[in-house]
């Protein structure tokens, strides 16, 4: 019974963000497109070496068919911490950080799943050489499945550090559009972490950007031994609990510090 | 002619307005541009070229888009935002003022805030410069100015395309990113590049290609793969321009249908 | 009698709205129907008149407003103002019109109320000491002196208002279009606002078209209105007229030394006790009051007796009623 109310705050959430069907399908037309260009970019480059080549196409895909689930923001947590209107949901007798993380994977979630169909079957209209590869294998799929959920979590919990950051600072686009331009460039949406010179690579993976989608696409594509997965899990895991107990303590420091000024 | 000044003075003073957000959003833009010029070395990094040209020829290409882009973005900002001046009833306002509509929308919100990616443009073509060891003549500089220009033409001619869409449908205005932003992103690099569907949708459909790319090889001494008949070099560029009058007529077409339907 | 300046003739407006179907579908517009705006609508309004558009939400007073500024074109039926056509001469028409909306600012969010002037009198090429002379006039009449320097955003809904009334009339327009300027307002400031406009009148000769639910300022502004309902003029005529037509409930109390005796009281009279006093409600045009009043006489001694007539708003409703539109 205690976690009735974040279940209903994903169920409200999630059937809320299936009105936006419309505005998500102009969005598959747009994804595609600049999937199309990266990957059409990148056939060039890489000069008729195919066996890199669809390595890279499938990271562009799945980067293209996930990353826009990353941008959500929670507009209506956003405005409220813009109004100041947050002190006012201190009435519901809810733990404040966990209502806001269910809602907002929910939304994340929904979103994946209206363009996960379309941006499959969409791939069909490409040449074969374009197109998706699938999971190295079954253990492979299911550890991308877990990676992703983690991905998703990591998200919510920075989103809610900027968040918490805003109530302070009461200016929001800043750092939002900072944080999204970071993700873009150190989630590999920009270009792939694979094409990025092989030193640097290794750095850049263990950043937390790089746990979003990077980590569980390379899981996708298999990792090359046990020990390398595991790693690679302990490390998403590591940076969730770490961004979490964060993410916690600032909202926890917000919300006293609201309750203090007396809203 | 004062009206012009002044409304450019006026969204000047705005912008001052908020100095803090200014600089930080002025400074989130050029991490936005260096997120693609970031893309851009991480592939000349790992293949050394792209196709048949240098990194340093590249480097000219991307400078000159993104200088181009960012000059068209900063006059077109009424024009990006035009589906909420319609729906917040700013076109409505002015309707009732005795100017001319388009005008009066381009003058609406000038942003100069992008300065700060128009100067990583011109840096990139300075650098790409020296690197080359460009002998500048005048021919050379006034074929550059004029492309430049005419380039910008062909950019405002598709951010009022998106405009006229918002007469007709908000919804689809996710789509016609594909074309402005869709169309940067694509350009940053030569569409030689490219496959020949894109590289024909560039070069005639939205002709960035004949205004901007083909000029610059020209000035770059290096032939372009793209199939344009050599003698007609300076007339290339008048594409632009022809492209943004029709979309004026387009656009003139529009605000009629908006003024007997008035949805 | 001299040319009017408004004259509308079978003025007549449709949309068509898409009934579902969102995407491409709505695109195409496939699925419509027609919904009247403003169906055949025939008046004139003569240089210097206050008139009140008056109706319920969706009656049609957008419409004609819209229709009247320029910014729609009309389907049917004709309309010119001052011998132009709003929409057909709208770079012409509209130097010569001010509008305001209450919902709505018009002027610059972010910077000084007067540099938002400064371009209004650029846009309106308005003369630079005519424009001096008249910002001076305005600016005292609506007391905007010690704000011109002040963004629009720091500004009260009250002083808001204000400063969209001034930025309508820089350019001294003939014609002021004025769709709900007090919602919203306090009632100092709506007794400030009415004032003004008045005085604008006087001074000026100004024609006013007023859109307003607020009976209060329809009652101290416009003698005439037109009244609409379902995209149709359903009166045009005086106010006060209009409203007696719908003044179905006059109410008298009454205190009486000691218990009265009612003698005859007819069907069309209610009586009601109300603690210690007397409350009777009739219609005037079923009984005339000097009817009731007499009963009153006859049933006993009176202490005390107060006479009021139904609040305004309550003939509106009446009259929304009885016209079916509501």
């Amino acid at each position: 019974m205690r976690y009735r109310a974040y279940t209903t705050a994903f169920r409200v959430e999630a059937r809320q963000q299936t009105r936006y069907r419309g505005a998500a399908m102009g969005g598959i037309v747009t994804q595609v497109f600049f999937g199309l260009i990266l990957v059409a970019l990148y056939d060039t480059l890489s000069g008729g070496t195919d066996e890199g080549f669809r390595r890279t196409a499938t990271y562009v895909w799945l980067q293209q068919i996930f990353f826009r689930a990353y941008f959500n923001l929670d507009s209506e947590l956003n405005d409220q911490v813009m109004t100041g209107n947050v002190a006012y949901s201190m009435l519901r007798p809810v733990d404040l950080h966990s209502w806001w993380f269910w809602r907002a994977m929910a939304q994340k979630i929904i979103t994946i799943a209206m363009r996960i169909l379309p941006m499959l079957l969409l791939q069909l209209l490409l040449p074969e050489r374009w197109r998706l590869l699938p999971p190295a294998d079954i253990p492979a799929f299911v550890q991308f499945a877990f990676s992703l959920l983690i991905g998703f979590m990591i998200i919510c919990q920075i989103n809610l550090i900027c968040s918490a950051i805003s109530m302070r600072t009461l200016d929001n686009k800043g750092i939002t559009a900072m944080i999204n331009l970071l993700m873009m460039i150190l989630a590999g949406n920009i270009i792939p972490l694979t094409l990025v010179p092989d030193r640097l690579q290794t750095l850049i993976r263990l950043q937390p950007f790089a746990q979003l989608l990077d980590a569980p696409i390379r899981m996708y594509q298999g990792m090359a031994s046990p020990g390398e997965w595991l790693a690679a899990a302990a490390l998403q895991l590591g940076w969730l609990v770490l961004l979490w107990g964060l993410c916690r303590w600032m909202w926890s420091r917000n919300l006293l510090r609201i309750e203090v000024q007396g809203g | 002619m004062r009206y012009m000044m002044n409304a450019m003075r006026m969204n000047l003073r705005r912008a001052a307005q908020y100095r803090a957000s200014f600089l930080m959003q002025i400074c989130s833009q050029i991490v936005m541009t260096g997120g693609d010029l970031w893309a851009m070395l991480m592939l000349l990094e790992r293949y050394g070229r792209m196709g048949h040209w240098e990194g340093r020829e590249i480097l000219f290409f991307f400078g000159a888009m993104h200088l181009v882009f960012s000059v068209t973005e900063m006059i077109n900002r009424g024009l990006g935002h035009f589906g909420s001046s319609i729906r917040s009833g700013a076109f409505d306002t002015m309707l009732t003022r005795p100017r001319r509509l388009l005008t009066q929308v381009l003058l609406s919100e000038l942003d100069p805030r992008r300065v700060g990616t128009m100067a990583v443009g011109i840096t990139a073509m300075a650098v790409a410069t020296a690197l080359i060891g460009i002998e500048w003549t005048v021919w050379k500089v006034l074929l550059l100015l004029w492309s430049m220009t005419a380039t910008v033409c062909l950019m405002l001619g598709l951010f009022l395309l998106e405009a006229v869409i918002c007469f007709f449908s908000v919804q689809s205005i996710e789509m016609v990113n594909i074309l402005t932003y869709g169309g940067r992103q694509t350009c940053q690099y030569p569409v030689d590049l490219y496959p020949d569907f894109i590289r024909i949708l560039f070069t005639y459909v939205v002709p960035v290609a004949l205004c901007l790319q083909y000029p610059v090889s020209r000035v770059l001494g290096r032939p372009m793969a793209a199939g344009i008949p050599d003698g007609l070099l300076w007339l290339c560029p008048l594409a632009g321009p022809g492209f943004l009058a029709l979309m004026t007529l387009f656009w003139c077409f529009g605000v009629r249908r908006y003024r007997s339907t008035g949805s | 009698m001299s040319e009017p300046l408004i004259r509308a003739e079978g003025l007549t407006k449709r949309y068509r709205r898409s009934t579902g179907g969102k995407g491409l579908t709505g695109f195409f517009g496939r699925s419509t129907e027609t919904v009247d705006g403003l169906v055949d609508a025939t008046f004139r309004v003569e240089p210097g008149e206050i008139v009140g558009l008056l109706g319920p939400n969706g009656a049609g007073k957008s419409t004609t407003v819209k229709l009247l500024t320029g910014i729609l074109r009309p389907d049917g039926g004709s309309c010119s103002v001052g011998g132009l056509v709003p929409w057909r001469d709208r770079r012409t028409y509209t130097a010569g019109i001010g509008t305001v909306f209450g919902q709505r600012m018009q002027l610059w969010w972010d910077v000084p109320i007067l540099d938002s002037f400064r371009l209004l009198r650029d846009i309106y090429r308005v003369e630079e000491t005519a424009w001096k002379n008249r910002l001076d006039e305005l600016a005292e009449a609506l007391a905007l002196g010690d704000l011109l320097n002040v963004p629009l955003r720091q500004l009260s809904l009250g002083q808001r208002m204000r400063a969209e009334l001034c930025g309508s009339l820089l350019h001294s327009p003939k014609l002021l279009f004025l769709d709900e300027p007090t919602i919203g307002l306090d009632a100092v400031s709506k007794l400030n606002l009415r004032e003004f406009l008045l005085l604008e009148r006087e001074r000026h000769g100004t024609t006013i078209l007023l859109t307003t639910h607020d009976m209060a300022d329809m009652q101290a502004l416009c003698r005439r209105v037109l009244v609409l309902g379902h995209g149709r003029l359903l009166y045009d005529g005086s106010l006060h007229d209009i409203l007696q037509r719908y003044d179905t409930r006059h109410e008298v109390r009454c205190r009486f030394a000691g218990e009265p005796v009612w003698q005859d009281i007819p069907s069309s009279v209610a009586l009601r006790r109300d603690e210690g006093e007397w409350e009777l409600s009739f219609a005037p045009h079923a009984i005339p009051a000097d009817e009731v009043l007499r009963l009153i006489l006859a049933a006993g001694r009176i202490e005390e007796l107060t006479l009021k007539e139904a609040p305004v708003d309550e003939m509106v409703a009446e009259m929304y009623n009885a016209l079916h539109l509501s």
